[in-house]
């Protein structure tokens, strides 16, 4: 917890990084397998214990466990699922079978194909026994993590505490090539027996590739364990391309109900990344794919407006005017276009806006700040 | 040697390291002044002072329990927190162009999020306040750590006429510490507010 102050007291942060080489040089003995059985059960116990867990959605959870079913009955009696709220697009397994998924990858997965890729994906690299090669360093490490937290921020990303192990962890399951290649390819037999159509992994993982090239840092943090790359995406579409006619393709009706529910609280996630450029592409693509405009536009109204540039508050008011001009302005809408219009000097119109909204929202809890505003 | 034990070797000297080099703490004494940004606080109780400019950092009974962060004149591009909870790579939230009163719960929300809080939440109706003699919004929060320790937050947040951040946050353990120390952060509020 006293990291940022104890070495800004040092004024040698470097000494952290040098430390954290050190100890991971360090020769650790004793990993046998029992002692690997403890640690990933030490893990699987911060999943199950984690405040992340997304417990209160028992029905998105069983589904999610039916899913690991219909793609692999022989093993879903042996695997355990845990999602975390995190929207960090990522997913990882223990080699003891607890398989964690993040809901930043849930929200980028619309059709029940892509999540099914992923997590049939993940069945393959447990299946091959590819974690369990990685498992040594993984054990060493993870003794280390208890002490020096995550200085070595392995993930790239900001989250801090036990999220960060878990990133941490998923980021050391980074397999080989082949062993991705190995996974992809249990991943396309188990989607074409259960009924998926195969270009589903080459478009989720063509998105994810879209919003990598679009960060302006050259760390991969989307989907570390599992880098996306142009041949992986090509492929998977030629598989697809030449895979047989599914007779009955499966109904993802279900999931598309589920992940609906939980599509505001997920995007907010997203926007508190404050990664402007892979967001934006993100959003445009979940519009592309069927997710609703009058939800997503704001978002990506509101991304624009953060920056407080003039032309990203025109298109954020072009953005927001077009969803009035549709009649799919929400009160959230109205709020924001509000916030917008005072940024742009435009009180009258920002007066109006606020107006709006509190017409739609009576009982909104920011009426007294709003109308403070307004004057 | 195990690992265990050069490693509280080194956690040993770093504390004796910050020590030596001038990080010991000094204190706020309970009913007597004590002077941040210009105004003189009068505090019930005691409280150790972690830190000071450009973000205050008060404790009674450690961090992980309870916090005072106090600070102003914070402008585009710093970090709206002190970032002690993080070991980050990429930064936390930042005071940004364009800000507005409305914005600010959400910041702090985001900031929050960014030290690796869990579920963070404005609960309540943000309330219109005064801040250094400015309009300023007044909202609580509620959050966990990674561990599942519940915390509350309140903050009373203004932006000057340059659309600098000034503010007060008040962070404990939502059991017993929130709001047996509310009273005394409330003298701060007061303080603070013209």
């Amino acid at each position: 917890m006293n990291g940022r102050f104890l070495s800004r007291c040092l004024a040698a942060p470097p000494a952290l990084g040098l430390l954290v080489l050190i100890l991971l040089a360090t020769p650790v003995h004793a990993d046998s397998s029992g002692a690997l059985t403890a640690e990933a059960e030490r893990l699987e116990q911060r999943l199950r214990d984690s405040p992340r867990r997304l417990p209160e959605d028992h029905e998105l959870v069983v589904h999610l466990r039916e899913l690991v079913c219909v793609l692999d009955e022989k093993r879903c009696g042996g695997l355990r699922l845990y999602v975390l709220r995190s929207p960090q697009a990522n997913a990882f397994m223990l080699p003891n079978g607890a398989m964690a998924l993040f809901t930043g990858l849930m929200l980028r997965t619309v059709e029940e194909a892509e999540l099914a890729f992923v997590i049939a994906h993940e069945i393959g690299h447990y299946a091959e026994r590819h974690s369990e090669e990685r498992w040594t360093t993984l054990h060493r490490t993870g003794n280390l993590l208890n002490l020096v937290a995550f200085a070595a921020g392995a993930t790239g990303e900001y989250q801090a505490g036990a999220i960060a192990e878990f990133g941490i962890v998923a980021a050391l399951f980074a397999y080989s090539r082949d062993q991705e290649r190995e996974a992809d390819r249990f991943a396309v037999e188990r989607m074409t027996a259960a009924g998926y159509p195969l270009r589903a992994g080459a478009e989720l993982f063509a998105g994810l590739l879209a919003e990598e090239r679009a960060r302006p840092t050259a760390i991969p943090t989307l989907f570390a364990t599992h880098p996306p790359t142009r041949e992986r995406v090509r492929t998977l579409e030629r598989l697809a391309a030449s895979a047989p006619e599914i007779a009955v393709p499966r109904d993802g009706s279900r999931w598309r109900s589920l992940r609906a529910r939980h599509l505001e609280a997920w995007l907010d996630d997203e926007l508190g990344r404050r990664s402007r450029a892979d967001s934006l592409v993100l959003l445009e693509r979940l519009e592309r794919s069927g997710d609703p405009p009058e939800i997503l536009r704001p978002r990506r109204a509101e991304i624009l407006r953060r920056s407080g540039k003039p032309e990203d508050l025109a298109e954020a008011a072009r953005l927001l005017e077009a969803l009035v001009e549709e009649g799919q302005a929400s009160a959230r809408a109205w709020r924001l276009l509000g916030q917008v219009a005072k940024a742009r000097g435009d009180q009258a119109k920002a007066r109006e806006a606020f107006r709006r909204y509190l017409e739609l929202e009576p009982e909104a809890p920011d009426r007294a700040l709003i109308e403070w505003e307004m004057q | 040697m195990s690992l265990h034990r050069s490693l509280g070797g080194f956690v040993f000297a770093i504390v004796a390291l910050a020590f030596a080099t001038g990080c010991a703490p000094s204190y706020v004494v309970a009913d007597r002044p004590f002077r941040v940004l210009g105004a003189d606080v009068v505090s019930p109780v005691d409280w150790s002072v972690l830190s000071r400019a450009p973000i205050w950092i008060l404790s009674r009974d450690g961090p992980s329990l309870n916090l005072i962060l106090i600070a102003d004149g914070l402008g585009k591009g710093r970090e709206v927190l002190s970032g002690m909870w993080r070991f980050e790579r990429q930064g936390g939230a930042t005071v940004r162009s364009a800000l507005g009163l409305l914005d600010l719960p959400e910041l702090f929300a985001d900031a929050l999020g960014a030290e690796g809080f869990v579920g963070v939440e404005v609960f309540g109706p943000p309330q219109p306040s005064r801040w250094k003699g400015r309009r300023a919004v007044r909202f609580e929060l509620r959050m966990a750590d990674e561990e599942g320790l519940r915390y509350r937050a309140l903050a009373v947040a203004s932006l000057d006429d340059r659309g600098r951040l000034g503010y007060l946050l008040y962070l404990a353990a939502e059991e017993f510490f929130y709001d047996r120390d509310l009273p005394a952060v409330e003298s701060f509020l007061a303080a603070l507010r013209d």
